[in-house]
């Protein structure tokens, strides 16, 4: 959906995605290391843009683009989507993040900021190819706790993947977020001072 | 200044450390899943309390191997 949340922290923001991001979206996805986990179809501008369309049409997905604060420059890309407030439940996802990019901490702190404090969210869950380990890792090393395991939840070039998903409530979070905060803040005193 | 594979020893044993996990010199972030983006972070603020070095926000991302840190200690 149009939104128009722009997100600030303390080295990076996320501000939402436009047409003009068709260019970084296919660049991104062809330099990501874990490209093999993603699918080939969508890689060009003109697929990218009639993505963006339909996401534009779709209500409650926010697809952010992950972007240096200091030179405003993209590094990455995050939603939250299939927010159901209702029961205050919503995915995250798409999450991309340069390879030479010290973004990946940030960009997910600040997605959960977002879902736990301005859209009031009781829980929030990922779903991850069982064979992306580092991702994986990176969830587990947060502190997100494992749910039950999405047999077949991914295609990905024709072939069907489990995935798995991650779950962390507004009360975990709460836990989580100290800890987080404090690499965060480390980092971006790096990433501002320009060294 | 200490021999390169002496280094690269070390360094080995610094993220193996920080990963909980044995990494060979010849680990990479492509090759050990547990030195994810989370881990990094730890590992490149212990390799710089280590070494006493201060590293910039490139080098930051695109260190990426034992090999690569044992090479910027070198360099000093």
């Amino acid at each position: 959906m149009r939104h128009s949340y722009q997100l600030e922290g303390e080295a990076y923001r996320l501000r939402p995605i436009v047409d003009e991001d068709a260019d970084f979206i296919v660049s991104l996805r062809g330099q990501d290391v874990r490209a093999r986990f993603l699918n080939r179809i969508s890689l060009s501008v003109e697929s990218q843009l009639e993505w963006l369309s339909s996401y534009y049409e779709r209500e409650n997905d926010y697809y952010f683009v992950v972007e240096k604060k200091r030179d405003n420059s993209p590094e990455g890309l995050i939603s939250l989507y299939d927010v159901d407030v209702r029961v205050g439940r919503a995915e995250w996802g798409r999450w991309i993040v340069a390879p030479a990019s010290m973004a990946a901490l940030e960009s997910v702190m600040l997605l959960l900021d977002f879902a736990f404090t301005r859209l009031s969210l009781a829980e929030v869950y990922s779903n991850t190819i069982a064979g992306n380990a580092a991702v994986n890792s990176f969830h587990d090393g947060c502190g997100f706790r494992r749910g039950e395991l999405q047999c077949e939840r991914f295609k990905v070039d024709g072939q069907l993947h489990d995935a798995i998903r991650h779950e962390c409530t507004a009360g975990e979070w709460r836990e989580i977020r100290p800890r987080l905060a404090t690499k965060v803040l480390r980092i971006a005193k790096r990433v501002n001072s320009h060294a | 200044m200490k021999d390169r594979s002496i280094l690269e020893l070390e360094i080995a044993k610094l993220v193996s450390d920080i990963l909980g996990e044995s990494v060979g010199i010849d680990g990479t972030r492509d090759t050990v899943p547990a030195w994810d983006s989370l881990r990094h972070v730890e590992v490149i603020f212990s390799f710089e309390e280590a070494y006493g070095l201060r590293l910039t926000e490139s080098e930051m991302a695109s260190l990426r191997s034992v090999k690569d840190l044992a090479e910027r200690a070198m360099k000093g």
